[in-house]
Order: structure tokens, then sequence, then C-alpha cells
């Protein structure tokens, strides 16, 4: 029994110092003769085969003279991203969300690429996928990213109902959309939203999803007249007319025209819900289209409604970055350039539907080099106009909160329940009013203690 | 109006059953669920009016969940935590209970209740210096935070428990081995150790379960995938999962199935070790 | 020969000496452990709360500049007091009440099978917190099993954990799945209960309830009470829900106090502001422990007089 006990605990202690030694510390060993670069990102199953098979093609080009680690973080990437860096010890590239972009930068944690950039290069980048920091270029949004309407044109077609357009100029006004959304908005029995018959509590397809998402909302917002910022750019506007009216009109659109879900409702849409009909428009971005391309019906893109100021359109793209601790920096430069290059070895990714150029030129101007990317199955011809001609339209692009918020999470405490319960109930125009006063009755009380607009070097934008 | 007392009898008995029955299927059910929805698919989890059975079955997506993520992976990191701490915890907490309850030292009451105190204190104040002093040690992102509380006396309960059941072996072992000479350390692992059976059985067990069904530690403290346990990995499923039910319920299960079996094998042990905390005291 | 004393009394310096080192040594790392996994980051963390650090030790001092700041200025402290609060409200007697109704269904003389019903009752207690969150989630879906069942007896369904009415309800019934712990916990105290204190009720002409109400019930206080005071202490920390599944949402209305702490520490980096904000938690949960205590002279029987 003695000895049965002794050896048990010896295996078992072997073990754990096993286990011990085979998962101290994250990073893989060195190579030891050339340079390994660490390059952290996020992505779902796509994304990551796809920079996956980057990596490989970079590493069988470079092999023996630099070698490129993945690291594919699941979740919670700003967390992973901190405590790295906290422990001291940064990656070479990565991944930068935007919210946390300028923290790192103001903390000295990325590396200023402006002399590792090739002449002329800037001139070709999109305006709005330049990083800087201070006035040195630290970063470039990993993709360009337009917000748009995305629809299912099945539902258009089976409904007889036109699809909403894709050019900038034919945007629906408000009214003209509502009634659009009514009209694919379908109950159980067939009746849509404009039907005398129709049962807003059985509805099978809404005809508009935009969630409970700041982001999407400022999309109705700017066209709206609304800005995110005040004049002085010290505090936010939310208890300004205009956002009243917004949060009012996004009320509206769910609790009396019915033709969006409450987020409740929205937790019980099955998988791939634009495919299956939960709702016939919704907001998206470019990450969406890989996964819809594989899927089986008809994708169009539309721009958004024009509430007045001209439709708007976002880009919250992750940035990529190198950083200040990486030890190659040129390398890491190199990799970067492998990646952004549409036709070497990513062009899976940009063609398949997940990235977009951020060189407008040639990628979006040339004719020829347009059809290599979006010539395929992946790309309505919606696209061009819908994502491409509002990339070029820097006065329709909402700057990204998260660029110049940098405590974007404290000041999503405050915001996404009033969101949440504006979404959630329906409302009096002065109770929508009195909820907008008092959430930003919050935030001018607190953000001095959050730290919410220490811009610190960061230029907000309105 | 009055029953015999066999009658009395027979009514509250089928009252009871009817009751029990009830009872077990509602704490039954959930399980069903689970596994019916981990072997749907996504068209037939979301048909309306739901479909209770799935049909056909299947099967692929046990397969498909636990590829999708790299679950071989996870099993062996959480079962790696698991023996280490077990084997720390069943080590360092009897030591640890054997000083309590058997050798006179000084200190020994004020550190008892002080030890014992600490189960009071809500495990926030405790997480977030512990993480941060993790942190600047450079264990971020290591394993080290997970296994080394375990080695040092473990968890209060442990300590507790092995205490109490020392208490309740006569002293006389003790004294004839004193008598013949042996050393302290002697006699805790030759003589005593044997008799501790259950309660080692009983820690070994609890520990099992709370490192494998612990979700906290790992959450603040590891970040590299390659590292997670399955409670970790599970609840990471934003990305693929988000909203695939099917392989969402199919890697629930799985991750469950174990403890499931751990308690069918090691039933009475689950009992006697919440009886031994003696709740009385 | 008197042995049991003179066990204890070494028989010489140097034998004392030595059980003292052994004593130090057998229990020292568990003294290693206490030391710098209790009772040093104790005193870290109140260090801490005063420093306005963000992700370390680094911080200047601001004195008690937090915690000025949680009573006075702090926007989600009532909320998130007021949130917990009636979670341990609704949580706590639902499932002791129901961990005990089931303890004493499972304790009936004459039932077969009992070992099977126990078990049932008890293994939904050891799944993993993460799997049963999601699959209560799942259950609990708009679309669900649940609101399918409520709907096929005409009981409208609701949103549960999406709705800000029912989201501390749904939880706190979620975790009646769980409840084997303390049924177990109530089944060894049953068993303790003298069978004589029964036939003496049935003597007098006592039924079933009485027999609950005037022995089983009080011989179960001290029980009752030890499970009462784990269960507040353990429910006023939650915050594992509103990880998972509702953010502390919507609208708030599951903004754990729990959850405040870790999204301040653990999403926020605002570590020093989050120990400020547990040594409050501490504080309260000291002083509901303490009334608690001071309540139960008035309704806990102990059976051999009263306990210290």
């Amino acid at each position: 029994m003695r000895k049965l006990v002794t050896t048990l605990l010896t295996v078992t202690m072997a073990l754990a110092v096993l286990g011990l030694a085979a998962a101290c510390g994250g990073s893989p060993a060195a190579s030891g003769d050339y340079p390994t670069l660490t390059f952290m990102y996020w992505g779902g199953l796509d994304e990551q085969n796809a920079v996956e098979a980057i990596i490989e093609d970079f590493n069988a080009q470079n092999e023996g003279r630099v070698r490129v680690i993945g690291e594919h973080i699941a979740a919670d990437f700003g967390t992973v991203m901190n405590t790295r860096l906290a422990a001291g010890n940064p990656p070479d590239i990565a991944y930068t969300a935007a919210g946390t972009f300028y923290t790192m930068a103001s903390e000295g944690h990325l590396l200023a690429v402006d002399h590792l950039l090739p002449p002329g290069f800037l001139d070709t980048v999109v305006h709005d996928a330049i990083w800087r920091y201070n006035g040195q270029v630290m970063g470039f949004s990993t993709a360009q990213v337009n917000l748009m309407i995305y629809y299912n044109a099945d539902i258009f077609a089976r409904h007889g109902v036109e699809r909403p357009p894709h050019r900038f100029d034919d945007a629906l006004s408000w009214d003209q959309f509502v009634n659009l959304a009514q009209r694919v908005t379908v109950d159980r029995n067939g009746n849509n939203a404009l039907h005398p018959d129709f049962n807003p509590n059985q509805i099978d397809t809404f005809g508009f999803n935009t969630g409970p998402w700041l982001n999407n909302i400022a999309l109705f917002a700017y066209s709206n007249g609304a800005r995110m910022l005040n004049e002085d750019l010290t505090n936010t506007d939310f208890d300004s007319p205009e956002w009243i009216d917004t949060m009012y009109k996004m009320n509206r659109l769910i609790h009396h025209y019915r033709v969006m879900p409450t987020p409740a409702e929205s937790e019980g849409f099955p998988e791939n819900p634009l495919m299956n009909g939960a709702f016939a428009m919704s907001i998206g971005g470019r990450w969406e289209m890989m996964a819809f391309a594989q899927l089986d019906f008809e994708l169009g893109c539309a721009v958004m409604p024009n509430l007045g100021h001209g439709a708007f359109t976002m880009s919250p793209p992750g940035v990529t970055s190198i950083f200040a601790g990486s030890e190659h920096p040129e390398l890491a430069w190199e990799f970067w350039e492998f990646k952004m290059d549409v036709e070497n070895g990513a062009t899976e990714l940009y063609a398949g539907g997940l990235w977009q150029p951020i060189q407008h030129d040639p990628w979006y101007t040339d004719p020829a080099a347009l059809a290599v990317w979006t010539d395929n199955d992946a790309h309505p011809a919606s696209f061009r106009y819908a994502a491409l001609d509002m990339a070029m339209r820097p006065s329709q692009i909402v700057p990204l909160p998260a660029s110049y918020l940098v405590r974007i999470g404290e000041h999503q405490q405050y915001v996404t329940p009033a969101i949440q319960e504006i979404m959630g109930n329906p409302m009096t125009f002065d109770q929508v009013a009195e909820t907008m006063r008092t959430v930003q009755q919050q935030i001018t009380d607190n953000a001095a203690f959050h730290g919410i607009f220490n811009y610190d070097n960061v230029l907000p934008r309105r | 109006m009055t029953m015999s007392r066999t009658t009395a009898r027979r009514v509250k008995l089928t009252i009871c059953y009817t009751l029990v029955a009830i009872l077990s299927f509602l704490f039954f059910v959930p399980f069903f669920w689970m596994v019916r929805s981990a072997l749907m698919d996504t068209a037939q989890l979301f048909r309306y009016p739901i479909q209770i059975f799935p049909n056909p079955i299947v099967w692929e997506n046990i397969p498909n969940a636990l590829q999708s993520q790299p679950f071989a992976l996870f099993f062996r990191n959480t079962f790696i935590l698991v023996i280490a701490n077990v084997a720390g915890v069943v080590i360092t907490s009897s030591m640890a209970g054997y000083a309590f309850s058997r050798l006179a030292w000084r200190g020994k009451k004020l550190l008892f209740y002080a030890l014992l105190s600490t189960m009071m204190i809500p495990g926030f104040i405790t997480l977030i210096p512990t993480f941060l002093i993790w942190t600047n040690l450079g264990a971020h992102n290591t394993w080290i935070p997970l296994i080394v509380p375990s080695w040092l006396g473990g968890t209060a309960f442990s300590v507790f428990l092995s205490r109490q059941f020392f208490l309740t072996i006569p002293r006389e072992l003790d004294e004839a081995a004193l008598i013949d000479g042996a050393s302290q350390w002697k006699i805790f692992w030759v003589i005593l150790m044997p008799l501790l059976r259950p309660v080692l059985a009983v820690l070994a067990i609890f520990t099992f379960m709370g490192t494998w069904n612990d979700l906290i530690n790992p959450l603040i403290y590891l970040t590299d995938q390659r590292l997670f346990t399955l409670s970790l990995a599970l609840a990471r499923f934003r990305g693929p999962f988000a909203t695939q039910w099917d392989f969402l319920m199919a890697a629930s299960a799985i991750v469950t199935l174990p403890m499931v079996v751990v308690f069918f094998v090691f039933q009475r042990y689950f009992i006697e070790g919440i009886t031994l905390t003696g709740i009385k005291a | 020969m008197s042995t049991k004393t003179a066990a204890f009394k070494p028989p010489s310096r140097k034998l004392f000496k030595r059980n003292e080192i052994w004593g130090w040594l057998f229990a020292g790392p568990a003294i290693i452990g206490f030391l710098g996994f209790t009772l040093g980051p104790m005193i870290a963390s109140i260090y801490l709360s005063m420093t306005d650090s963000s992700l370390g030790f680094d911080g200047n001092w601001i004195g008690m500049a937090h915690y000025a700041r949680i009573f006075t200025a702090e926007p989600f402290i009532w909320i998130s007091v007021r949130v917990t609060l009636t979670f341990v409200a609704i949580a706590v007697p639902m499932h002791i009440i129901t961990a005990f109704f089931i303890a004493v269904l499972l304790n009936t003389e004459g039932l077969k099978g009992l070992k099977y019903w126990r078990t049932i009752a008890y293994v939904p207690s050891i799944v993993p917190g993460v799997a049963s969150m999601f699959l209560w989630r799942w259950i609990m879906n708009p679309r669900g099993l649940l609101n399918a069942a409520l709907e096929s007896v005409g009981i409208p369904g609701q949103n549960w954990f999406f709705d800000e009415f029912w989201v501390l309800p749904a939880i706190a019934f979620m975790g009646i799945w769980g409840i084997g712990g303390n049924m177990v916990i109530y089944l060894a105290g049953l068993q303790g209960v003298p069978r004589s204190y029964y036939d003496a009720i049935e003597v007098d002409g006592g039924g079933i309830f009485s027999k609950f109400r005037y022995c089983t019930l009080p011989m179960m206080t001290p029980v009752i009470f030890f499970t009462i005071i784990m269960g507040i202490i353990g429910g006023l920390q939650t915050f594992i829900p509103a990880l998972l599944v509702t953010e502390g949402g919507p609208n708030n209305a599951s903004l754990f106090y729990g959850w405040h702490i870790y999204r301040t520490a653990f999403i926020n980096f605002n570590m020093s502001y989050a120990a400020a904000l547990s040594w409050i938690m501490f504080l309260v949960i000291l002083a509901i422990t303490a009334i608690v205590f001071a309540t139960s002279k008035h309704w806990v029987y102990y059976e051999g007089g009263e306990s210290k």
C-alpha cells in the first residue's frame, strides 16, 4: 500500500512538473539562427485560416531568413494585449483594437513607421485608414471596412419589392426607408407590415436589424445631423435634439412600425439570420461578406438612408501596428506589406470578401485591379458603389468613436444600458429625451474620473 | 372519518412517489435537452413548433464541434492541471491538518482560526492583488497561478476537513510509534496517511471537480489559447460558436460528461465529504 | 499509568523544540499559502485601494478618494447594490426552501430507490458552471424549451434573461438546478434527528405536518442557519451570469455588484478602484452576516443547549 501511494505521488508530481514545464510562458522557442516575429491577431475561423495561409506563404518565401508565428486570440483581445504589455512581452506586429490604439501609442508601445514606408505610399491609401499619433504614422487599418446595408435579395424578389438603392445619390429618405422596410416585414400569415391584418406579435421576418450597437446607430444619427462630440470636443452630445430624434426614430422602428426586433427578440434568431429570413436588411461590415459568400442566397449591398445630411458609412476596422519593442521592425514591415498586397497570396482574403484593400490606388480606381478582387461571386455589383464609392467620400464617413474615445469601455457602461432601454421598451418622445439627457448627464459627471475625454495627443474628430 | 394507519401510509407514499417522480423529471430534463440539442443541426433546432427529439440524429455534431477548436488540447491541459492540483492539495492539506491537530506549537490556535476566517472573505479582495502580484512576477499566461496555491495548503476547507478527520484518529498510535523512536515525519507518512484514505479521497474528488469546473482563474490568467482549460475554452467561444447552439451544446455536453462519470464512480465520497465538515461545529 | 495526559507533556526540552519545529514544518506550506495568498493580498488590496493605479502598484497615493467617490458620485453603486440585494433576497430563500423540501422528501421512510433519486437531484450541481449557464441560456431563449412548455399550457412566454423584470428571477431559477450540495447537507442533518422524537409526536397524535413543524424544522435550524450564511455570502458575490450571459443588462437590470467589480478590474483595468469596491463589499457581507448571526438566537435551536 505504502509503495503504491509513493509511486502514485511520484508520478503525479512528475506529471505536474512536466505540465508546468510544458506550459510555462506562452512564447514558443526562438529558432536561434534567424529572427522570429510574432503576429497577434483575432478573427473567426475563416480569418484565422486565411491569415495562417498568408503566414505560411510568407514563411515559405523567406525560408531561413525570417519566420513569422501567428498567435490567434479567440476573444478578449484587448485584455490579452494589455496584460502582455504589462508583462513586458509585446508582439512584433499585431492587430490593435481601435479603442486601444491611442492608449498604446501614448504609452509608447507602438512604433512610428514613417521611415519604413516607400515614397508615395501614403498617397495611395484611403485617408481614413491612416492612423497617426503625434503626427507620426503608427498604424494602418488592417483592411478598409465600410458599413452599409446588406440585404437578402431573394426576400425582396419573393415579395415583389424593389431593392434598396446602392448609389449615394439615390439614397432613400427616412419615410421611403421605413416604407420599404415595412413592405418586407412579414408576419407568420404572410401579411406585411402595411397590411391591415398584420400581427405584430407573430413576425416571421423583420425588415431591418441594426442591433443595439452605437456604431450602427451613429450612421443614422450623423445622417440626421447629430454628432458624437459637441462643438468644442470636450464632451459627447447625446442630449442634442438630433440625437434624441434619432433614438426616437429607432424606438419607433421597433415598437411602432415593428420593422426591427427588440434586442430580446433578436436573441431568438437562428444562425445566419440574413440567409434564413430572420430579417431582410441589416447593417453589416466587411467581415461578414466572406461568410455570406459561402451561403446560399443572393446578397445585395445598399447605402444607408439619407436623413437629411446624406448617407453615411463608417469604417470600424482593426488597426495593425508594429510595436516599439520589436527587434526587427524592417522585417515586420516586410511582412505587413506582404499581407497588404492583394495579389500576393492574400487574394482569397480580398476576393473572398473578408478584407478590402486600404489602398484606393489602384485597387478601387483602376478597373483591371478592381476586377482582380471584386469580379467574383462574393462581390455583388452593388458593392462597388455602396462600399467603394462611399469610401472615397471622406465627409460621409463617421469617425470611429473608438478611435478617439480612449476609455471606450467605461463610456459604453453608460451608453449601452440606455440603448437597451430605448430599444427594449415602447417610449414616447419625451421619455426618450429624458433617457438621453440622463445618459449625457452621467457621462458629463463621470468623464473626469474615467478619463474618457483625456485625448492626450489624439485628435478627436467630429 | 379516520383512515386506517396503513391507508394513510399508502396515501402518503403515493403522494411522495408522485412528487419524487415530478422532481426527478424536472431535474433530468435539462440534461436531456443538452444532449438532444447537441445531436440536432440548426435547421431542426429552430423549427417551430419545437421538435423534441432529434430526427435524424446528427452524430457529426460531436466530432465537428470538438474539431472546430482544439479540444484534445484543452482536455489534456485540464487534466494536467487536475493532477497537479490534486497532488498538491492532498499532500499539503493533510500535512497542515496533521500539524493543527496532533502537534503542539506556538501560534497553532491563532493561525487555525485565521485560516478558517479566510472562508468568509469575498474572493475579489484577494483576487485583484493576487492577479497583480502574479503579473508582476511574470507568471501571467502560465499555469503557475493555477497550480501553486494548491501546493501551499490548498484551501481553508481542505485544511479544515483534514484536521477534523485527524482528530478522530486515536492518539495511541502516535504514542506507540513515538516510544518506538519514530520521527514525526515517519508517523505522518507511514502510520497515519493510510488511515486517511477516506478523507484523502474526498479531498481528491473535490479538488478534481474544483479544478475541472474552475472558470475565474483561467479566465484572468490565461490568454494563450494553447493553455486554455475546458471551462475557459467553452466560455470564450464567442467566435464561431456565438449563435451556433448545436456546437455549443455538443461542446458543453462533452465538458460535462467526465464530471458525471466521476460522480457515478465515486458517489459515496461526495456525500462523505460534505458530512465530514461537521456543520454543527 | 496515565498515558492520556503524559503524552502531551514533552518529556524533555529537546523533544519540545522538535515538536515545535515539526509543527511549523508540517503547517509550513499552508502558512505560506495563507500569508502569500490571503493576508498579503488583503494588505496589498487596502493599499491599492488608496492609490490611483490602474494595472500595477505604481499609482499615487490618494487616500480615501475612491471610497468617497463610491459613496457620493459612483453612478452604478445604488443600482448594483439594489440588484445584488434583490437577487439574494429572491435566490437564497428560493434555493434553501427548495433544497430543504427536496431533502425532506428524499428522506421519507418507505420510499424505494432513494439512492437513485438523490443521485438525480445531486448530479446537476457538479456540472461545470459554464456548460450549465449556456444550457440554461438556450433553454430560456425566447424561442426555447421553457417558453414552448409554458405556451403549451397557455402561459405566455417571457424574454427571461433579456427582460428587465425577469432577468434576476430567471438567474435565480436557473440556480435551483444546482442545489444538490445543500440538499446533501440537509440530508446528512436529517439523519441526525433521533427517531424517538418522531415517535413521541406520533404517540401524541400528531401527523406529518406536526412532525415537520415541531421536530424536523427546529432540529434542522443549525444546518439551515449554516446554509443561509453560506448562501448569502456566495449570493452577494454573484457575477458569472453577468459575465457569460447578460453583461449586466438589459439596461443594468442584472448589474451585480460583483460584475461591476469584475469589469472595473479586468475589462477597464482600474484595479485600485475595483479594490475599493471590493472592500465595501466585504463590509456589507460582514454586516449582513452579523445581522443574521444576531437574529439566530431567536430561531436557531441547539440540541445540546446554547452553543457559543
